[in-house]
């Protein structure tokens, strides 16, 4: 997984194997997920994968970063304070939006992000 | 290909892993095939030769049959069939997972990042092992002239070095290029080709792997043709 979140540095900052994969490293420790640093896609949960994702998302030079229906990716995603939680230790200067059904509304309840219908 | 910007960290990387995994990996093997059919074949040609009174022009018989032909050609079907194979299946798994798609999300140039570092390395190991080939056969080709002719090695050697011309190192060159780029470029364009489903990829290994065949006789037949001329 950190090979997986380093080669964005690697590409779009020409930076070195060892200083991105280093900076991929410290990003899991800070959601204590070092554990699956050196793991493989099929090794990990979902919810690792997911993070994973999120790392190499706010690895890029974008401003904002959409997710998309979180909760078609699996229903045994934890609630989504837990992952909010998550996102706030990795926080940057980047802004996140979650975008999903209707249906799915009853997730974010008493969550604390801000829920624009 | 000639932009600075392809060659970021992750490239070079990969390029290193891919220039061992079909160049370095394989030496083992390489050499002792080298040694054992090189040798033998080496050893047919002399005796025929012999047989045909051609020891005057054994020289130019031994460089012809080894630099220009049999060394690139026999290195040419060894790393086709596999990392030609290995290549086409990487990426037909790729396309299936999805993974290239994954890559473009995250604005990673794979034509850069994937196959730019297995072509290079292609080309890199086809002209290496074409010439570490080559090389083995000559010293094959010096004990059967030891024995069949009863040719010393500082005749051996005179005899290679009247014979040997820029042409045949011409040759050598431009064909272990020509079967290095495509022993990469078929099966790259045929794991693209791949739907997506598993039971996909070994129709897309099964199709590169022809087309590839195809191809390096047609390579070593246009330069024979070229060559005639």
């Amino acid at each position: 997984m950190v090979e997986n979140i380093a080669l964005i540095q690697e590409v779009h900052q020409n930076k070195s194997i060892d200083e991105s994969e280093a900076l991929a490293l410290e990003m899991l420790t800070k959601i204590s997920l070092e554990t699956i640093a050196y793991k493989r896609i099929p090794e990990c949960t979902i919810e690792e994968i997911f993070f994973v994702m999120y790392i190499r998302a706010l690895m890029m030079d974008i401003p904002k970063i959409y997710i998309k229906v979180p909760y078609a990716i699996t229903e045994n995603f934890k609630d989504i304070q837990s992952i909010i939680d998550a996102m706030e230790l990795l926080k940057n200067d980047k802004s996140v939006m979650i975008l999903d059904l209707l249906s799915n509304e009853v997730h974010y309840k008493g969550c604390g992000c801000n829920i624009i219908k | 290909m000639f932009l600075p910007r392809s060659y970021n960290p992750a490239m070079r990387m990969v390029l290193i892993k891919q220039i061992y995994f079909t160049a370095v990996e394989i030496i083992p093997l390489f050499i002792s095939m080298a040694v054992l059919f090189g040798s033998v074949i080496i050893g047919v040609v002399i005796s025929l030769a012999t047989q045909y009174s051609l020891q005057s022009e054994i020289g130019s018989i031994i460089i012809t049959f080894v630099v220009d032909e049999f060394a690139p050609f026999f290195t040419a079907i060894l790393i086709a069939l596999r990392s030609g194979a290995a290549i086409n299946t990487e990426i037909a798994v790729m396309k299936v997972n999805n993974e290239l798609n994954t890559l473009q999300t995250y604005k990673i140039d794979f034509i850069d990042y994937l196959f730019l570092p297995r072509i290079i390395s292609g080309i890199v190991s086809m002209i290496s092992l074409s010439i570490l080939f080559a090389l083995i056969m000559l010293t094959s080709g010096f004990l059967f002239t030891l024995f069949y002719m009863d040719i010393d090695f500082h005749t051996y050697k005179y005899l290679l070095l009247n014979a040997i011309e820029v042409k045949d190192l011409i040759v050598l060159l431009l064909k272990s290029f020509a079967f290095g780029f495509f022993a990469m470029i078929i099966p790259i364009y045929s794991g693209l080709n791949t739907h997506k489903s598993y039971t996909a990829i070994p129709i897309s290994v099964l199709n590169g792997m022809v087309k590839l065949f195809i191809a390096i006789f047609f390579i070593e037949v246009s330069s024979l043709l070229i060559q005639s001329l």
